[in-house]
Order: structure tokens, then sequence, then C-alpha cells
């Protein structure tokens, strides 16, 4: 492995680590406010809910905890697809290539973006049923957003299946001596 | 399928596996596999060395069994 690859790896690491920090605050300030917007009187509440330009026929407690929720669970498949990325990264790094770890990070980070993707597309139709738009830079905000995400989907999903073939490989050199 | 006669083959020129590991560059486990024949599979270069070491030919140590059927466990 060259200079600039270890480099590179190195930074990609400290990047993961940086933004496994900011997501976990993320997180636990969200978790917070969750629980605190139980016990705020209502008109704290109607002014959050100004904030986000909705009519205010809707249950306020029942929609600024039901997105909180989405929120945080968004933040929580990034925070493990971010801690994944750097043990995988990790494993790289000690050039263990195609190892099993690695496939079930993988498969880890498979299935946070499947579920960002989902609590996404949930929270696009929860919010457009509302009227409420640019809510926060969480949720996704148009079609564009959600095709991304599918692609993201189809790319990891691409290399999950060449490091699988990989390991194979792996394991038969191994066997040859 | 093929069988491997290392062993004798190291048994007839008294030559320990300790020593056959070092003067071709692979550990003891690795040779203790390829001796039992666990292995999928040996490379030109390994058995050039074992050649080499034993003062055989690769015919010496690998014989094709008729008998016995390639089992893909191992």
């Amino acid at each position: 492995m060259n200079l600039f690859t270890k480099i590179v790896l190195k930074c990609l690491s400290i990047v993961t680590v940086f933004l496994q920090v900011v997501f976990a605050f993320a997180g636990l300030v969200l978790l917070f406010a969750t629980v605190a917007l139980l016990f705020v009187p209502n008109d704290v509440k109607n002014q959050l809910l100004q904030y986000l330009d909705l009519n205010t026929n809707v249950n306020i407690t029942m929609v600024l905890v039901l997105s909180s929720l989405v929120a945080f669970l968004i933040i929580a498949c990034l925070f493990i697809i971010m801690h994944a990325l750097r043990k995988m990264i990790g494993n790289i790094y000690k050039q263990n290539f195609f190892v099993p770890q690695n496939l079930t990070y993988l498969k880890l980070i498979l299935i946070s973006i499947t579920s960002i993707t989902i609590l996404q597309f949930i929270s696009q139709v929860f919010f457009a049923k509302l009227h409420a738009y640019n809510v926060s830079n969480v949720f996704s905000n148009s079609a564009s957003d959600l095709v991304g995400n599918i692609l993201l989907l189809a790319i990891v999903y691409t290399l999950y299946v060449v490091f699988k073939y990989g390991i194979s490989l792996q394991d038969d050199s191994n066997n040859v001596i | 399928m093929i069988k491997v006669n290392l062993d004798r083959v190291m048994l007839e020129r008294k030559v320990s596996s300790k020593v056959l590991a070092e003067k071709i560059g692979i550990t003891q486990a690795n040779l203790s596999i390829l001796k039992t024949g666990k292995a999928r599979g040996i490379r030109f270069d390994t058995l050039e060395k074992i050649c080499r070491t034993l003062h055989c030919q690769p015919g010496d140590i690998l014989e094709y069994d008729e008998k016995t059927e390639y089992s893909e466990e191992v």
C-alpha cells in the first residue's frame, strides 16, 4: 500500500470518527428534545408548529414527537454507517481486505441505508400530508434525494457482492500452498 | 484424486518437517496441511522448492489415485 493511499485512509478514518461524535451529539440532543416535548406547555409547541408552517388542526405533540423519533432513527442509522465505515477502513489499512468482518460491516451499512431510505420516504409522505416543507435537512425534501439513496444502495450492494466473491477467492488462495 | 506422498519421500531422505518448512519458506502448519492432502492446491514454486530440497521429481510427491474421488470438503 503506497503512502498516498495510507494518508487517504487515515483522513477518512478521522472524518468518520468526527462524524460519529457529531451524530452521537445530535442523537442525544434529539432524544432530550423529544422527552422535553412531552412536558413543555402548548404555547411553546404552537410556536414550534408556526416554525414548521403547519395548520393547528393536528395533534401537536404527536406530530413533534413522531418527527423527532424519525429524525433520531435516521441519525442512529448514520452513526451505525460511520461506525461500520471506520471499522472497514481500519481493516483495509491493516491490509485485511477480504475478511468476513468486512462483509458484516457492509451488510450493516446496507441495512442502515435501506432503513434511512424507508424512513425518509415515510417522513416525506407524512410531511406532505401536513403540508410542511423544508422541516429539516435530516429529512428528505425531494424525490431526487430518494433516488440518490437508492443509487447509493445499489453501489453498496454491488460492493457487497464483490467482497463476497473476493472472500471466496481469498479462501481459495489461502488453501493453495 | 491426487495423493500426496510427501511424508514417504521425507522419510526416505531423512528430512524433518521443521527443516523442510524452513528451506521452502512455508510454515510447519501449512506443510502439515500439504502432507495430509488437505490443501486445495500447490503452487509451482513451492513444488519446485520441495523437489530441489528433497532431490526428487514432482511425480515422487504427487500420485493420481483412480480409486478414490476428489472431495470438495477440506
